[in-house]
């Protein structure tokens, strides 16, 4: 029997676990000649704010050992834009595609998610609070209990899609955050959005990134990802999407054994590009060779 | 665009610590043109992570080759590849140089390694114009393909730092000298080199008023135009600072000169 590897996030039906993260993979169609979309569980869009984001000065990247550092600022088009150029593109993937929102202000996130709610193409918001590279909300809010019910609450009553709350590794404590934002009406949690870091160069004695810190990412991000997603686990109901570091399908199976219900590929994308679509094929021939049907129950004893 | 295995089918150090592989890729060079790029992949390691950038120095019927300088542990760790050895490979990727048929004399300015994809333009142009190569490094050694150009019939000129080969100088002094004495105007000028160079060679090729395209190099991660990682200053009058950030990978890595914005 084939195993079934559809799983549920809130009211959005994921046909595998598997999406490719946010700012790892573009639109979709930066991909699409490499990847054959349809074997995603789904894709999250690039961060959208309301107005357009030049982003952070260059150098944005530099690779640090077994992972990178990015300052790319949620570089955007803003959303009118948005709207016009890549919205009528998305009802052609064949997956279910998650737009990713991120304001300066609570109110800024409403608005975006008013917009987004009834466009065709678009089957689930992600709210990011946890990007490290804006000087004004992102992060910001992410790291505060207080902020970050507040933000979940105002877009809950704005839409009516599934809405995934992104959070931020870079807070002492992630459970209370988290369950700030289930109270604040999420339908799952996303974790971990990348973990603020810096790297020097000796010979020029400046920071690599033009904007000194940035976010880390990749393979070396890995076991502090993996304990946070459990930490949270423990803590809410809700299904969360695990992330961090995921390059292999062995990978994914340690965040779903700890409670994950699905898991997101970034950094992966760039190494490989078809590292999505391995690792959904990766998890669905594990379970068929150790005869398990259904998804959860290879959850953690 | 396409990922596949390319098997290397010939190594050649072509001077100390600078390599030329010759990769097995006919579905990748059916579609490459000279500026392009491949992204490779060089271990399957997580050091380095990421895969890194490389012009497409020749393109032949059975693949690519690419010409590159050992500069760390990528380009260390591919020096050491071997023939009949695998590399998994994206390309072609990005925008190459623009060619236009009805030129008379192109320019080609190379600062070291850069010439790397200047060779591909040139067995490109030579087939309907005059190319001139002028090349430039820190000392003779660095000076790469000086007889494969020479064997296509190209004109070259050389500068080197310590003045080892052909003039003491750099390229761009070449390129002044040869503007100057120039008999006919605006010539078109191909570049690709350290960025410095490039400035340099913008505010001649402005100058003299000749088109000038030349080729960029920032850090790059998916080379496809998903991650915003290696973008450049581009000028746009219409937007409140005056510039846009444009990617490499996707929108250059060859630009008109006069889009870019040095400050
Ligand atoms: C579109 C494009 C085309 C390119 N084509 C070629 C080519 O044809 N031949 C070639 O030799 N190189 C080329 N490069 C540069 C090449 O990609 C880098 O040299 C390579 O990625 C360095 O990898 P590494 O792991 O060896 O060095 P890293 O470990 O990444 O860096 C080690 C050291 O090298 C320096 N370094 C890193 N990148 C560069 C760079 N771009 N130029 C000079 N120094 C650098 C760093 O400052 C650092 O000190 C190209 C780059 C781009 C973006
Ligand atoms: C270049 C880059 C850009 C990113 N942009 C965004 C973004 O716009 N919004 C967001 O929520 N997360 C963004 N992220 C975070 C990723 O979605 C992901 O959560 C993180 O990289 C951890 O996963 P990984 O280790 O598999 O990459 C970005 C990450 C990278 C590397
Ligand atoms: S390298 Fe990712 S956008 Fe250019």
């Amino acid at each position: 029997m084939e195993p079934d590897i559809s799983v549920s996030i809130g009211k959005l039906r994921l046909k595998n676990p598997v999406l490719c993260a946010s700012g790892c993979f573009g639109y979709g169609q930066e991909y699409a000649e490499l990847v054959d979309l349809s074997m995603l569980g789904g894709i999250i869009l690039k961060g959208i704010t309301l107005k357009e984001r030049q982003g952070n000065p260059m150098p944005r990247i530099i690779e640090t050992p077994a992972g990178m550092l990015n300052s790319v600022g949620l570089q955007n088009m803003g959303l009118s834009r948005f709207l016009r150029e890549k919205l009528p593109l998305l009802s052609n993937i064949p997956t279910a595609v998650i737009a990713n929102i991120c304001g300066e202000t609570p109110e800024e996130y409403a608005a975006i998610a008013k917009e987004l709610s009834d466009k065709a193409g678009i089957s689930a918001l992600e709210i990011n609070i946890s990007c490290p590279n804006v000087s004004h909300g992102g992060m910001s809010f992410g790291q505060d209990m207080m902020l970050t019910f507040e933000v979940v609450n105002l877009v809950r009553k704005q839409t009516s899609l599934p809405l995934i709350v992104k959070l931020s590794p870079n807070v002492t404590d992630i459970a209370s955050i988290a369950k700030a934002a289930v109270d604040g009406g999420a339908d799952a949690l996303s974790l971990i959005n990348t973990l603020l870091g810096m790297a020097m160069d000796i010979k020029t004695k400046k920071p690599y990134l033009a904007n000194i810190t940035g976010g880390l990412s990749g393979p070396a991000v890995k076991p502090v990802a993996l304990r946070m997603v459990w930490e949270v686990c423990k803590a809410v109901s809700v299904p969360v999407i695990g992330q961090g570091g995921i390059m292999s399908w062995e990978d994914s199976l340690e965040f779903l054994l700890v409670g994950a219900t699905a898991v997101c590929i970034g950094t992966a994308n760039f190494v490989n590009p078809k590292a999505g679509m391995e690792i959904a094929q990766g998890i669905k021939d594990y379970m068929k060779q150790h005869k398990i049907i259904d998804l959860r129950k290879i959850r953690m004893m | 665009m396409i990922q596949l295995t390319a098997k290397i089918l010939e190594k050649e150090e072509v001077a100390p610590d600078h390599y030329r592989l010759a990769l097995d890729a006919p579905l990748i060079s059916k579609d490459a043109s000279p500026g392009q790029f491949v992204h490779v992949k060089i271990t399957s390691q997580y050091m380095p992570l990421l895969r890194r950038p490389f012009s497409i120095h020749r393109i032949t019927p059975s693949g690519i080759e690419i010409l590159f300088r050992v500069v760390g542990t990528g380009t260390r760790l591919l020096s050491e590849k071997r023939q009949g050895d695998e590399l998994d490979i994206i390309g072609p990727l990005g925008h190459g140089f623009k060619v236009k048929e009805n030129t008379f004399t192109a320019i080609l300015v190379a600062g070291g390694v850069g010439v790397a994809p200047l060779f591909a333009l040139a067995e490109r142009l030579r087939q309907f114009t005059e190319v001139r190569i002028l090349i430039g490094s820190k000392t003779k050694t660095g000076i790469l393909c000086l007889e494969k150009f020479e064997a296509l019939g190209i004109n070259v000129q050389v500068a080197t730092d310590d003045g080892s080969l052909g003039i003491k100088g750099v390229a761009t002094d070449l390129l002044e000298d040869f503007l100057a004495t120039s008999a006919s105007p605006r010539l078109p000028i191909y570049g690709c080199g350290p960025m410095p160079m490039l400035r340099i060679l913008t505010e001649i090729a402005q100058l003299y008023s000749s088109p000038c395209q030349i080729s960029l190099e920032t850090n790059m991660a998916c080379g496809v135009g998903a991650c915003l990682g290696c973008v450049t200053k581009i000028v746009a009058p219409n937007s409140s600072s005056n510039f846009e950030y444009k990617r490499v990978c996707v929108d250059g890595p060859v630009f008109d000169a006069r889009e870019i914005l040095w400050r």
